[in-house]
Formats: structure tokens, C-alpha cells, sequence
């Protein structure tokens, strides 16, 4: 059965669908000549052979409704993630990327119709745009129509993430079309005020945008720009995002691991336990959750899996997020989750974008839960079944390491509330399995208060 | 300074653009501005160097290698 893709409604020259579980884009015959200007002036060769922009194939059925002209099938990228799970070089390159591509489509006299932050997708550490319809003919002399969802969508959040902080990349699940740009001004740094980046690209924007408010319906001939000049607002707005940086210096997790209270031996059997996991049931797509910095994400992506590594801290993220990325990795996905409130679904009819936990339903075959569960029970109360739940929720098998109350990672939580948690222990989480789990291998971590487990959903 | 910036406005006739999403009148008129001031501070950044001739490769048509 034909099914309409939640996120594709608003373009009118074509849409993605379902057929049978294969996605398909459908190019409306109102969308010809774009499409043959991406095929035919070589845009799309140079774009696909720089991986810019995902690969498809022309194909002759199914049609996905009236209006049809092409029908193409897409590459998948193996994990959907939003701006808003992003850390802030994630977004930074997102954001290069599209003003590459840009610059690439104007030398085929093409230009991007839109510039959605949602066309950029990450494979592992690679940006990718997978809009192939936002290509249009380049009209000479026409103002860059993608310019305020660029501000909005790229600038506007990493601004606010460089100049006050990075967790207000949530802002950008509110405002879906990009975070409006008098909210920015109001928000950002004063030190801001007067960079040329942020003078012009937000703050004078700003000021357009609520001067010319109300007269878009007079009609007069557009302001005209030149090829050159619009060449000279991509290279500011590059040059502005390139100058924007974010450190996360010493933050809650970043230097977790440091920290730890267990020998290196036993962080070894740790390991030896995840690479043997998966090395038996060879996983497609794994969830790391509390994912840290990475380093049980790179032991599954080297057991052949692609590894969505998420994080609530945007530090632990961010570093991830550099290392495969100066490694030019393609199988591990940092992204910023917190798991107490997991991304929701947003945007029209509240289906537009999905929720984090519908993205890795049906498609995850390993979840890890690596030192995470005794936050989730004693730093936030939430119920060992209910955390089982999640688990079984996301994924078919598990690794879970269970960390008892003598440990004294535990005990510092304890240390500053009532201990309530009665059923906190080996035999309560082996309880807190039944009927969603069966334990399939179970290892006591020697020298710590720790024990790894298997468990495959039943 | 931005008061300034604004009354260039005036000089602007309005924008009519066809797009499936809203460029907004005042983004794709802002860019006529930002265009001129970032070409005005390219102008005199290019005078003051040859008055001081500290004259450098300038890369006006830059290719896109970066990131590659």
C-alpha cells in the first residue's frame, strides 16, 4: 500500500512514499524542468562523485499518486537525526555543507530552492543532503530564495550555541522552520552585536524581516543581485560560521571515563564482553545509549554495525562527534539524547519528524546500556521495569551492566537522598526482565560490583 | 549605524519571488544590502592593503576544496 511520508508534504513538484517497505520520490511533471537541470547540467554527477547528495535510480513503478513524472529510489541513510539532536560541529558542518553545495549548484547555474537544515543527514560523520527535488534553475540576477531558512535553520541556533550555550539547540524542535531571528538578537552575547557576521546576516536581517512585514503584498520589480554579489553572501556566511566555535572544556561526562572507579583489567572483561556480543549475533544497527564519548560504539562499529551513540551531555557528544570525524568515519552517528525525556515527535500533526525511540524501533538489533541504568533508577526514579521497557522498546538484544549498590558511583548518587530504592539489586533487575527479556549470558565484572548481561527480547 | 542601514531600505523596490516556501520580502531585499556592504568592506579592505602594499593572493573565486 501506497503511504505519503510524514515529513513531505509542503513541496508541490514531488513528495517521498512508502511502497511495500521501499521508499520512492516521486518527481511531478511541474518539476521536469528542475529535475533535468540537476541531470542534465551535471550537478548531480559532481555532487554524487563529491558525496554530497545521496545517489538514486530512475524506476519505472510504483506511482505514489497523480502528477507523476518520475519515479526514483533513493539510497537510505541508515539513521534519520534532526538539527536538534546535533552537536554544535555536527550543525557547523551541516551548515558548510549546504553553502558547498550552493556554491556548487551555482557553477551549474542551479541554486537550492530551500535550505532546511532537515535535507542534511549524517552517515556516521558525513554530511549528505538528501533533497534531490530542492534544485532549481538559477534565475540571473534573482536574491538566493533559500537565504532566510539558511539564517533561521544554520546560523540562527549555532550563533546561540557558540555564544551561550549548546544545549539551546532544542530551540530548533520548537521553531521547525528555524529559529526566528529577532529571538536571536535578543538572546545573543552583546560581544555579537557588532561582527559583521551578526550585524548582517541577523541582526539587519532581523530588521527587514520586521520592516517589510507587512508589504509583501505590494508588487514592484524584484531587487536584483548579481551572480558576483550573491557569491559574496555565501563566502560571508561561510566565513561568519567558520569563525563561530565551541569548546566543551571540562563538562559533567566529557572526562567520565577518567573518572571511573574500576581497574583497567576490568574495563578490558567490559569490553571482551561487547565484542563477543557482537560478534555472535553480528548486529546491522546498534544504539548505544550513554553513549559517553564513543568507546563502546567504536567496539560494535568494528564488529561490522552502524552505531547511533547517544549522549545528554553535548560535551561527551562533541568529542565523539571530532574523533570520527578527523577519522572520516561512516559507521558510528553521535547525537545529543536525553534519555529522561527522548527526542518527541514534532512538527505537523506531530508526525513530521519522529521521536527517537520510533526511529530505532524494528530497526535495532543491539541497544547498549553501558553504566546508564543506575542513573535512570536512582538519579531520575524511574521504575528497573520501566527501564526494561525502554530497552525492549528500542532494540531486540541488550547489553546491560548492572551496578549494585556498594559501588561507589552508586553510592555518590545515594549520597544526597533517601535510599527508596528497595528492589535495586541483581535479583530485582533480574525480575524486573520477565516477560520482556530472557538473559541469554551473564558475566560478573571481577574486582567491581558490576555484572554484564545478554538479553534477548522474548 | 543601523538606522542608517534601514533607510537604505527605502532605495529597494519590493521583491515578488515565486517559491514553494516563503523567502520572506525583507530576506531577499536584506541580501542587496548585505551585498553592497560586504562588497564596500571587500572594496576598501582591497585599497588599504595596496596603500599599504601588503599585497596577498586574494581568493575572490574560490573553488569549493574545503572539506575535501
Amino acid at each position: 500500500m501506497m503511504k505519503a511520508h510524514p515529513s513531505s508534504f509542503r513541496d508541490p513538484l514531488g513528495f517521498m512514499f512508502e511502497q511495500d517497505g521501499v521508499l520512492y520520490r516521486q518527481v511531478n511533471e511541474s518539476c521536469r524542468t528542475n529535475y533535468e537541470g540537476l541531470m542534465g547540467s551535471g550537478l548531480y554527477d559532481e555532487l554524487v562523485a563529491k558525496q554530497l547528495l545521496v545517489p538514486h535510480v530512475e524506476v519505472d513503478a510504483p506511482r505514489g499518486g497523480a502528477g507523476a513524472w518520475r519515479i526514483l529510489k533513493p539510497d537510505l541513510v541508515p539513521f534519520i537525526s534532526y538539527p536538534y539532536e546535533w552537536s554544535f560541529s555536527q550543525l557547523k558542518k551541516a551548515a558548510l555543507t549546504t553553502l558547498r553545495i550552493q556554491r556548487i549548484a551555482l557553477k551549474h547555474d542551479m541554486s537550492l530552492r530551500d535550505s532546511s537544515a532537515f535535507n542534511v543527514q549524517f552517515i556516521g560523520a558525513r554530511p549528505v543532503f538528501i533533497d534531490t527535488l530542492s534544485f532549481e534553475r538559477s534565475i540571473e540576477g534573482r536574491p538566493w530564495v533559500g537565504y532566510r531558512q539558511f539564517c533561521q535553520h544554520f546560523l540562527a541556533p549555532l550563533f546561540l550555541m557558540a555564544g551561550c550555550d549548546p544545549r539551546l539547540s532544542v530551540l530548533s524542535a520548537s521553531w521547525i522552520d528555524g529559529i526566528p531571528l529577532d529571538i536571536v538578537r535578543g538572546l545573543a552575547p552583546r560581544r555579537y552585536r557588532w561582527k559583521p557576521g551578526f550585524l548582517t546576516h541577523i541582526r539587519l536581517h532581523a530588521k527587514a524581516q520586521e520592516r517589510f512585514q507587512e508589504a509583501a503584498s505590494r508588487r514592484s520589480t524584484p531587487p536584483r543581485l548579481s551572480r558576483a554579489s550573491l557569491t559574496r553572501i555565501l563566502d560571508s556566511l561561510r566565513s561568519t560560521i567558520e569563525g563561530l566555535s565551541w569548546n566543551p572544556g571540562k563538562t559533567q561526562w566529557a572526562d567520565y571515563y577518567a573518572k571511573t572507579n574500576y581497574s583497567e583489567e576490568a574495563m578490558e572483561l567490559k569490553k571482551r564482553f561487547v565484542a563477543s556480543v557482537v560478534d555472535e549475533i553480528r548486529p546491522g544497527q546498534v544504539v548505544d545509549l550513554g553513549a559517553n564519548t564513543g568507546e563502546f560504539s567504536t567496539i560494535a562499529a568494528r564488529g561490522g554495525a552502524y552505531v547511533v551513540a547517544t549522549d545528554m551531555d553535548h560535551g561527551a557528544v562533541e568529542l565523539c562527534f571530532r574523533r570520527t570525524s578527523a577519522e572520516k568515519d561512516t559507521s558510528i552517528l553521535p547525537l545529543v539524547v536525553d534519555l529522561t525525556s527522548p527526542t518527541p515527535a514534532v512538527g505537523w500533526m506531530n508526525a513530521e519528524r519522529a521521536s527517537f525511540l520510533d526511529r530505532c524501533s524494528g530497526k535495532t538489533d543491539l541497544v547498549l546500556a553501558l553504566a546508564l541504568i543506575h542513573h535512570l533508577v536512582i538519579g531520575n526514579n524511574v521504575p528497573l521495569r520501566s527501564v526494561m521497557e525502554l530497552l525492549a522498546r528500542a532494540g531486540t538484544h541488550a547489553i546491560v551492566e548492572f551496578i549494585d549498590k556498594r559501588d561507589s558511583q552508586v553510592q555518590r548518587l545515594l549520597a544526597s537522598r533517601e535510599d527508596i530504592f528497595d528492589g535495586y539489586s541483581e535479583t530485582g533487575f533480574e525480575n524486573a526482565l520477565s516477560g520482556l527479556f530472557r538473559i541469554v549470558r551473564k558475566q560478573q565484572i571481577a574486582g567491581a560490583h558490576r555484572v554484564m548481561y545478554h538479553v534477548q527480547r522474548i | 549605524m543601523l538606522m542608517i542601514l534601514a533607510a537604505m531600505f527605502l532605495l529597494v523596490p519590493i521583491v515578488s519571488a515565486f517559491a514553494y516556501i516563503d523567502p520572506g520580502t525583507g530576506s531577499m531585499i536584506v541580501q542587496v544590502v548585505i551585498a553592497a556592504l560586504v562588497g564596500g568592506a571587500a572594496f576598501i579592505g582591497a585599497f588599504w592593503r595596496k596603500l599599504f602594499r601588503k599585497r596577498r593572493g586574494q581568493d575572490d573565486d574560490k573553488t569549493d576544496t574545503e572539506n575535501e
